[in-house]
């Protein structure tokens, strides 16, 4: 039975692969993107998490972002170590001048380099890949 | 997502404490390495090429995308190796979602490690994720410590040292 599963596998797999993403479409991502759009909170909103990237500093030294579909997020950070783009993660509540009053907050601001890290261990992965898979009957085979 | 260096190590930390699986040596171990780094192909590659998508994509994490993943890799390879690159490949991002699970994300950030039964992220809030240089350096120094050969070094210079 399992043999029968893996044999047709590809097609399975592609079909129920493909099924899922309209599932989670409805079920996750379309919620979800319309959550972190800050331009959907209104005052008195509690905002339970909304990812931004840091934009600038305001006049009185506090932080404005901007959420995925670019809108603009005033805060009452007051972070002065956020270089333009670092990616923010924020959680809090909406006042009346639509300010949001962060009560918990993440920055990843060495994210290019965790990109950067990533890719590299990519091409290792491939590199060890090749070395180790090579081809029998039109099918893939592990070197043993 | 922890980087995938310390996702590389973590595979590394496993073979090393579970070396008599059989599915995690080699030449296994490859597509075992494989399948701890699947989580992370299209849902973080799409986040530098496709920054748009990033809310669906997020799906090709998921257990169940997974699953399916692995399934149409495995049907690529030969009849006699199959089932256990299957097995090899599960096993793999199965643990990338153990060590994912095990950050502090504000609002479960968005791994739903149990949909389509449950639709919230679950997190085990043990380290932050923007701790991952540190959680990188010591994956990799526990897999150069778990290694056979360095207890084998460490086993002969005690008895080197006890001769003397």
């Amino acid at each position: 039975m399992i043999e029968i599963i893996l044999t047709r596998g590809a097609i399975i797999g592609f079909i129920f692969l493909l099924l899922g993403i309209f599932l989670f479409e409805n079920n996750i991502s379309a919620e979800r993107s319309e959550s972190e759009k800050i331009a959907n909170y209104s005052p008195g909103d509690h905002i339970s998490f909304l990812q931004a990237k840091f934009f600038k500093v305001n006049r009185q030294g506090q932080v404005i972002l901007r959420d995925l579909s670019g809108g603009m997020v005033h805060t009452g950070l007051d972070q002065k170590d956020f270089v333009l783009n670092t990616f923010v993660v924020v959680s809090g509540k909406m006042d009346g001048s639509r300010k949001v009053l962060v009560e918990k907050s993440q920055s990843f601001p060495k994210i290019k380099i965790k990109i950067f890290v990533s890719i590299a261990a990519v091409f290792f992965l491939f590199w060890i890949l090749t070395l180790n898979i090579r081809m029998q009957s039109g099918k893939l085979k592990l070197r043993e | 997502m922890p980087d995938l260096i310390s996702h590389m190590a973590s595979a590394y930390i496993f073979r090393n404490l579970f070396a008599k699986l059989e599915i995690i040596r080699k030449p296994f171990f490859y597509m075992f390495v494989f399948g701890v780094f699947l989580p992370d192909f299209i849902s973080r590659g799409a986040l530098v090429v496709f920054p748009d998508f990033f809310f669906i994509v997020q799906y090709f994490h998921t257990p169940f995308a997974c699953f399916f993943q692995t399934l149409i890799v495995s049907s690529f390879f030969v009849k006699e190796q199959r089932c256990r690159i299957f097995l090899a490949i599960t096993l793999g991002w199965i643990l990338h979602d153990v060590f994912d699970a095990a950050q502090i994300l504000i609002g479960g950030g968005y791994y739903y490690f149990f949909w389509p039964v449950y639709s919230q992220s679950v997190t085990m809030n043990l380290f932050w994720p923007h701790d991952w240089p540190y959680v990188a350096i010591s994956a990799l120094t526990l897999a150069w410590l778990t290694t056979g050969s360095f207890f084998t070094r460490v086993l002969k210079w005690s008895r080197f040292s006890r001769t003397r």
